[in-house]
């Protein structure tokens, strides 16, 4: 019986943490050590602190080119086809650029870690309901406010091919490049600057900023917020990606339906 | 029992830096890192480290203050261009919307500015966002707007640029002093 119960005394008096700097046993809470007085992480070094502003400077530079890219959409000067897709496609360049920079911290987010499948058809499932809710009411809003009817379909029926262009610009191109912009890059370097929660409330409110419509942003900015979340908890693109697909998609296609 | 409260209450002391409770065989606080055992200079120099910090963080939470009022101001600006606006232009459709839209912004500024009292961080890098935002629409659209108010406008980004800056270094000195 003493025997069993010799090691299990000095396990306990070995066990628990201790100072780096002098081994002196330490309490969990302690920031500094009581013996040889080393700060235990309490302070704050200063490479963390250049770090921290490096990534604020970084992500409000990738925040103003991809406004100015996007304001220049509103121009009425570069409106058709041609000046949509390019600056659709400079957005997208924009991004594979800031993401190659920043490979290393990208890419594990490339990776689809937890992947569910019944996760995934709730989410998607989930997806396509609210953008039938959202599709609903801002034509709504649109007909007895602005009394007009918009058509994304409208705008690539000239061209060969209306339905797979109108659904690769406006549901895959926006899931893939939007996500890898908001939630890979932006959320990366928001999580070296502040905790989860903020991470994912900034970037969501950047990207319902950026989509520059006053009326969708009561729902772009909990949407954002939400994929913010879902990428963060999930640490991976996909499920954000999916979803965002799925509501584009559901927009798309009842946009298409109603104007055939 | 009347051996161990006497000796309870004596292993306690008050550390002279951060009032927090120590032992009293402790070498260096572990709630701040004051030298007990240390010499009368090294506890001085300690003392005065840390009301420099104390200091620092007064100024860093001051101008993160600055970012706020900014907010509030920029705010009201918005909302007063709108009614202006509204009031003066000719076309009653656009100006309608022009109205809804300064006054939804003016809103949004102003929930930036509470916002930056309990979030600073956040809060400041999402104002230096939506502003450097609206400046650049408007420049693009109308690029003789660039102009107009354009010492205002570099007064304000510049506030909302320390103000992140202040609000890291906040956040560091917070952390330090354990406050």
């Amino acid at each position: 019986m003493s025997d069993e119960l010799a090691p299990q005394v000095s396990i306990a008096t070995q066990s628990g943490p201790r100072c780096a700097n002098c081994g002196a046993a330490m309490g969990d809470k302690d920031r500094f050590c009581r013996k040889c007085g080393a700060s235990l992480g309490a302070l704050e070094d200063p490479d963390t602190t250049d770090k921290k502003w490096n990534a604020v400077r970084q992500l409000i530079l990738f925040f103003i080119i991809e406004a100015v890219i996007c304001a220049f959409s509103l121009l009425q000067s570069l409106h058709g086809f041609a000046w949509s897709v390019f600056l659709d496609s400079s957005l997208a360049v924009t991004t594979i650029v800031f993401v190659t920079l920043n490979w290393s911290s990208c890419k594990p987010l490339l990776v689809w870690n937890n992947f569910s499948l019944s996760r995934l058809a709730l989410y998607c499932f989930l997806a396509v309901v609210a953008s039938c809710l959202i599709n609903w009411q801002a034509t709504w809003v649109n007909e007895h406010f602005f009394s007009k009817r918009e058509s994304i379909y409208a705008f690539y029926l000239p061209y060969k091919h209306a339905i797979a262009l109108t659904i690769f610009f406006t549901a895959a191109m926006p899931a893939i490049f939007e996500e890898l912009a908001f939630r890979v890059f932006l959320i990366g370097k928001l999580l070296m600057v502040t905790e989860k929660n903020q991470a994912a409330i900034i970037s969501g409110f950047m990207f319902a900023i950026m989509h520059m419509s006053f009326i969708s942003l009561f729902w772009l900015l909990p949407f954002g917020i939400l994929l913010g979340y879902i990428r963060i908890k999930q640490n991976t693109m996909w499920y954000g990606t999916c979803i965002h697909f799925c509501f584009n998609l559901t927009a798309c296609v009842i946009d298409i339906m109603y104007f055939r | 029992m009347e051996e161990l409260t006497p000796s309870s209450e004596a292993t306690l002391v008050k550390c002279a830096a951060c009032k927090c409770d120590a032992a009293v065989d402790d070498a260096f606080c572990t709630h701040c890192g004051y030298p007990f055992s240390g010499s009368k200079d090294e506890q001085n120099k300690f003392l005065s480290n840390r009301r420099l910090k104390k200091a620092n963080l007064d100024e860093a939470n001051k101008k993160v203050r600055q970012a706020s009022n900014a907010l509030f101001i920029v705010g009201v600006l918005t909302a007063a261009f709108g009614f202006m606006f509204y009031v003066m232009t000719v076309n009653p459709e656009s100006a309608k919307s022009i109205l809804i839209a300064n006054l939804v912004l003016a809103v949004i500024y102003a929930a930036l500015g509470v916002w930056c009292r309990v979030k600073p961080l956040a809060a400041t890098i999402s104002a230096l966002s939506v502003f450097a935002l609206i400046t650049i629409i408007n420049a693009i659209v109308s690029p003789i707007s660039i102009i107009s108010g354009m010492l205002l406008k570099v007064i304000l980004i510049g506030v909302f640029i320390t103000g992140i800056k202040s609000a890291l270094k906040a956040e560091k000195l917070k952390k330090e002093l354990n406050v």
